[in-house]
């Protein structure tokens, strides 16, 4: 174990509760956006700390598992606003 | 080693490419072809499944764990099936169905979703069916929002964040696999897992993220809306295959990673739920008074009964009984298949019936008996099969979790299964009911495209062969399952 | 380690604030922050191809589009909360469990079981055409994996696009923009080019490249070009798809050479993986463009 193993999975398990608890109090649609967006960031942490669990050069399937987690973040994050401004332009109508 | 692999996978999103480039005459063609060498790709790897039993396919020729593999067994056969045989009855409907400016986005959505389905049926690692698992969300979220009005879009929206938080959950429990096993390969982790703390609380994160995705009763609230709301052959997909990706990969972890015996407490958790899906979607199916809600409340109930194979087939081991759980096994399976079949010929009806008489209101298909005999005729075969009539597919997986259940004396389970085909007798026969009603004046009805009631047609044949030859899709369920008892192998 | 235990609390900060802050525009600023904080810390972690990716992508595009959206959320439910106390008390304890499971779990496997992949890697490195791990892993023995998330970036173009949203007014000349449009456009192009080219052994590669192309193309955006009026047009249709196309195409048409499906031969693997990150790359800068596009960012 190194000792950037537990502060950065601690810090993951953290982050994991505060976007959970956001993510269900809240109603509005970009807020909801953001705690997901935190939740996913906080489970990607989670596998950085995993990567570094093992002393030596970090195991870079994790990271590589990061990186399209990132890309599948962003499209459903952009596909959400996108519906959120389409939505917007129904009511307006 | 099977030739058809690249076409039964590579088909469906070249589909999607050219539909997208090529909103033509010709662009279409190509697209339906393309699409249909994929369905026959998968007719052809089935036959090598049953001629050679489980076929693995080694990707980028590393193997696992450093690569990716994908493993065909007879669970994944039928579904790859499924997928085909259901995917080409939407396209041929779609055709005719699909009117106006929403065609030439609808082409690329679907075969996409198409495409995307099969990868999750063929891939054998637990980060890549995440990745699988987003690529149906976003296709069918898209799907689903093409309907264009609000509230469909407010329901899409809804859909997308619920469908996410699952799938975070899910990603969240295959982090700490990996941290545990170091491997992420399906197989591989077979029996590996143990029964130690931090892989029951991996297990549970997957069990409820996987459960969001399938709408399992309480987390089914965002089903109705987007289920009913979407364009119909999109609701099809929806409900008959959409929902079952993510339960297939539900079962490959219970059945493939954890040992059954080992959580028959979380199984009877879900069992209880499930049971609770079943009274809850079938009660609210027979008060909706639109017709495609009634359909997507039934999908509610219709899950619930999926999630009996747990409790069931772990109640059979630890009995020492894997006779019984072959059969709770079985009947789980065959009422995958049954009801996807059946969901998908529903709302193929839905859609038919709105476009027939315009209008999906139960209280407006008076007279629709007469002016739409064979539409009503596949209703109700299908909802003969969701009430587990003989015969049909339903029958005979309801006819096995019931045998199952009274040998294992779980009263309540047995209690549930005859209810619920009872109260499924109930939103059947409502709809039934209605259209043989004289009307004031009869309604004025639009014709609808001959390919619309084929593709109908095509799929109440499938649900009444299910139930005549029930021999052969029940031997397959048994190619190749790894299950942790070795008796089942 | 005391670097990491205070970038760690101060994610934690950073994060909590903007979750419950009552104005948009100050939960995406911080929101933003955090990012960057994030980016710190994937490089604490040795993971600098991570740390890339989550400043441009994570942080800066995400951003990006959370703030066009975050001027139109400026309404008094922003801070809409559940009302009910029992339902609160519940969620909080929910959260609180779940925190607390996830962190004990991690805790109890702190001690690596075994080696894991990572040796694997080492070993087949050589043989996989590129010399940098990461790159290895995405392009050459998960490659799977990365054909499917481009897949998922085409997935949402496709959904956007059937949205068919409304145009935003055109923008007003702005002198100062212009310009530096005109200086900021060629850097990230060639900082882009670099990154792409340095993939494939060192940290860089197309995600990160397209998210510097991306931003060179927000900018552009940002000075007035309409991409959205374009995105009928076969030629742009064409950009966004040929990334998977292409891919999909090398990893069908290696198996009917008698490879397995995505199998390169070795001796071709360098190349066949530079050009597939090549037109991943472009695909990936235009899709992100898309997605910019589509969020209402545009819109004055």
């Amino acid at each position: 174990m190194t000792a950037q193993y537990s502060v950065y999975a601690l810090a993951g398990g953290l982050l994991v509760g505060f976007a959970f608890h956001a993510l269900a109090i809240h109603t509005h649609v970009l807020k909801r956006i953001l705690a997901w967006n935190t939740l996913g960031s906080a489970a990607f942490l989670v596998f950085g700390a995993i990567a570094r669990r093992n002393t030596g050069a970090p195991d870079p399937v994790p990271h590589a598992i990061v990186i399209t987690g990132i890309v599948v973040a962003i499209s459903s994050t952009a596909l959400a606003l996108a519906l959120a401004r389409r939505i917007d332009e129904e009511n307006k109508k | 080693m099977s030739g058809a692999l690249p076409i039964l996978i590579g088909g469906p999103f070249a589909a999607a490419m050219v539909s997208f480039l090529f909103t033509g005459a010709i662009g279409r063609a190509l697209s339906v072809l393309l699409a249909t060498a994929s369905a026959v790709a998968a007719l052809a790897t089935s036959i090598e499944v049953m001629r050679s039993g489980v076929q693995i396919h080694a990707l980028a020729g590393w193997g696992a764990p450093l690569g990716i593999e994908l493993r065909i067994d007879g669970l994944a056969m039928l579904m790859l099936l499924l997928t085909a045989g259901i995917s080409l009855a939407v396209t041929t409907f779609a055709a005719g169905y699909l009117k106006g400016d929403a065609q030439p986005h609808f082409w690329p959505l679907w075969y996409f979703l198409w495409g995307a389905l099969n990868t999750v049926f063929l891939v054998s690692d637990i980060f890549s069916l995440y990745v699988c698992l987003e690529l149906i969300t976003l296709a069918a979220v898209g799907g689903t929002a093409l309907s264009g009005d609000r509230i469909a879009l407010s329901a899409s929206l809804r859909y997308l964040m619920s469908a996410i938080m699952g799938s975070l959950a899910y990603l969240l429990g295959v982090a700490m696999i990996y941290a545990q096993v170091g491997t992420l390969d399906l197989t591989q982790l077979s029996g590996r897992l143990g029964s130690s703390w931090s892989s029951g609380a991996a297990l549970s994160l997957v069990t409820a993220g996987l459960a969001m995705k399938t709408a399992l009763f309480p987390l089914h609230f965002w089903l109705p809306a987007a289920h009913s709301l979407a364009p119909a052959p999109i609701s099809a997909a929806l409900s008959a295959m959409v929902v079952k990706a993510s339960f297939y990969v539900l079962l490959r972890f219970w059945f493939q990673l954890s040992e059954p015996t080992s959580n028959q407490l979380a199984a009877h958790l879900l069992g209880a739920l499930g049971m609770a899906a079943v009274l809850w979607g079938s009660v609210q199916a027979a008060l909706q008074e639109r017709l495609k809600l009634v359909v997507a409340y039934s999908t509610v109930a219709q899950i619930g009964y999926l999630f009996f194979i747990f409790p069931l087939f772990g109640g059979a081991l630890a009995a020492g009984r894997s006779e019984w759980a072959q059969e709770a096994w079985k009947g789980g399976i065959i009422l995958i298949l049954a009801h996807a079949v059946a969901k998908s010929a529903m709302f193929l009806v839905s859609g038919a019936l709105l476009q027939t008489f315009g209008s999906d209101r139960i209280s407006d298909l008076k007279g629709a008996a007469v002016r739409a005999p064979l539409t009503l005729a596949a209703w109700g075969i299908a909802g003969i099969s969701l009430i587990g009539l003989p015969p049909s597919g339903g029958f005979i997986a309801k006819w096995l979790l019931l045998t199952t259940a009274i040998r294992q004396e779980y009263w309540l389970y047995v209690a549930v299964l005859l209810l619920g085909g009872l109260l499924a007798s109930v939103y059947v026969f409502r709809v039934l009911w209605h259209s043989f009603l004289t009307p004031e004046e009869m309604p004025s009805v639009s014709r609808i495209p001959g390919s619309m009631s084929i593709s109908i047609l095509a799929l109440t044949v499938v649900l009444l062969l299910m139930g005549l030859r029930p021999a052969i899709p029940l031997e397959f369920t048994l190619i190749g399952i790894p299950l942790p008892a070795g008796d089942l192998r | 380690m005391v670097l990491d235990l205070l970038l760690a609390a101060s994610l934690l900060l950073t994060a909590w604030r903007s979750l419950y802050a009552n104005d948009p525009l100050q939960a995406v600023g911080l929101f933003v922050a955090y990012g960057l904080l994030l980016a710190l810390a994937w490089a604490r972690l040795d993971a600098l191809d991570v740390a890339l990716a989550e400043a441009g992508i994570g942080a800066g595009l995400t951003g990006a589009l959370l703030l066009g959206a975050s001027r139109h959320a400026a309404d008094r439910s922003f801070s809409d909360r559940i009302a009910s106390p029992m339902m609160r008390a519940f969620l909080a304890a929910g959260a609180l469990s779940l925190t607390s499971i996830v962190a004990l779990a991690l805790w109890s496997l702190r001690k690596p079981r075994g080696p894991g992949i990572a040796p694997l890697v080492s070993a087949k490195l050589s043989e996989s055409g590129v010399k940098h791990p990461v790159t290895s892993v995405l392009l050459n023995f998960r490659s799977w994996d990365t054909l499917l998330e481009i897949g998922v970036l085409v997935v949402a173009a496709f959904s956007i696009l059937a949205l068919r949203l409304a145009r935003s007014p055109p923008r007003k000349y702005d002198p100062m923009l212009a310009a530096l449009v005109r200086v900021m456009v060629p850097i990230l192009g060639v900082c882009g080019g670099y990154l792409l080219w340095a993939g494939s052994h060192r940290p860089g590669g197309a995600f990160q490249a397209g998210a510097l192309l991306g931003a060179a193309g927000v900018l552009l955006q940002l000075a007035g070009y309409d991409l959205l009026a374009d995105s009928a047009r076969r030629g742009f249709r064409a950009l966004l798809v040929v990334g998977f196309g292409t891919f999909l195409c090398v990893g069908i048409g290696v198996s009917t050479l008698g490879h397995q499906i995505l199998e390169y031969p070795p001796t071709q693997a360098g190349s066949l993986i530079f050009w597939i990150e090549l037109v991943a790359t472009i695909s990936i800068a235009v899709t992100l463009n898309l997605l910019y596009a589509a969020s209402g960012s545009g819109a004055t």
